[in-house]
């Protein structure tokens, strides 16, 4: 298993990164995704995760919510959601996008975000090597 | 082709992110005031005489804040609107970034009046901290932030390692 810790944004307190498992990277594909489609949102929600990296704690909920399980979300008030969990303190990983969900759907893309969250932690406590691309 | 980062830091760099990240900063100073002083939404709601979901609304970020929206929050939490604007070449960096940094007894830190306030609300020992920091002024409801030479903040962030935060978001979610 590959696995790579793409960087969104390197803050004063967090370093923020995208997690890829074999080549495949759900939160970098869903920022493109967004930038490519709805730019604007897109610029709100980047704004967002370098607010959150400069800072311990952020208190805005929301901007940056606990999801519950060890997930975290950055939202934006017009439907952007990115899915991520902390490594440690200073790293958080974003590993899953999706649009704002009905309440049927938020189930399923918390899970979503927790089955990568799930592979990269059994990953990591099995030895696999951890690569940071820039 | 650019890479995630270098996009993102395109995207950083636009005027639509300034305004984002204004109404960010206030929203962050005015929790923490109201943190500090144990005011709930629904009690900010009632002095300013909206639903608490107008309380929601705002800190959403959706709405383009006036100037007299913010000073009536300010007084409605019994603080004052300030604003300041950064001159160019200096970068705010969160004071919860700070702690520990700063203490290279190699150099001085410069204080103006402002920063006597910042240490009376947020540390004592800030008083003892020397670093080549120039403080040059203080933003917003809580003076959470303190602003530094460019330079300065790279520096900061290169050397991770000295940075201690005190509490994170992991921390307290792992508290609850």
């Amino acid at each position: 298993m590959e696995i790579g810790l793409r960087t969104i944004y390197k803050g004063s307190v967090k370093h923020v990164v995208a997690l890829e498992i074999d080549g495949k990277c759900p939160a970098s594909d869903y920022l493109s995704e967004a930038e490519e489609k709805k730019n604007a949102e897109y610029r709100r929600l980047v704004v967002r995760i370098e607010s959150v990296a400069n800072k311990a704690h952020f208190r805005n909920p929301e901007i940056f919510n606990v999801e519950g399980d060890g997930l975290y979300a950055f939202k934006t008030s017009r439907g952007l959601r990115l899915y991520a969990f902390y490594d440690k303190n200073q790293l958080l990983i974003a590993c899953y996008g999706a649009d704002k969900p009905k309440k049927k759907q938020q189930q399923k893309d918390l899970q979503q975000a927790k089955t990568w969250m799930d592979r990269y932690f059994n990953a990591k406590k099995s030895g696999e090597s951890i690569q940071i691309i820039s | 082709m650019k890479s995630l980062q270098e996009r993102v830091n395109d995207a950083l760099n636009s005027t639509e992110a300034e305004i984002e990240r204004a109404k960010i900063e206030f929203t962050e100073e005015l929790l923490e005031q109201m943190e500090v002083q144990g005011i709930s939404r629904t009690e900010l709601a009632k002095s300013l005489g909206v639903k608490p979901a107008r309380v929601t609304t705002l800190l959403r970020g959706t709405n383009n804040f006036t100037l007299e929206t913010m000073v009536r929050i300010c007084r409605a939490i019994g603080a004052k609107y300030k604003h300041y604007i950064q001159s160019p070449g200096l970068v705010t960096v969160s004071y919860d970034a700070l702690v520990g940094s700063l203490l290279t007894p190699s150099s001085k830190i410069f204080a103006s009046a402002s920063i006597l306030d910042f240490n009376t609300l947020k540390t004592p020992n800030l008083q003892t901290i020397y670093g080549n920091w120039t403080v040059d002024a203080y933003c917003g409801l809580t003076s959470n932030a303190l602003t530094l030479p460019a330079g300065g903040h790279t520096d900061l962030i290169e050397s991770g390692k000295r940075i201690e935060v005190p509490k994170t978001d992991a921390d307290l979610a792992l508290a609850a």
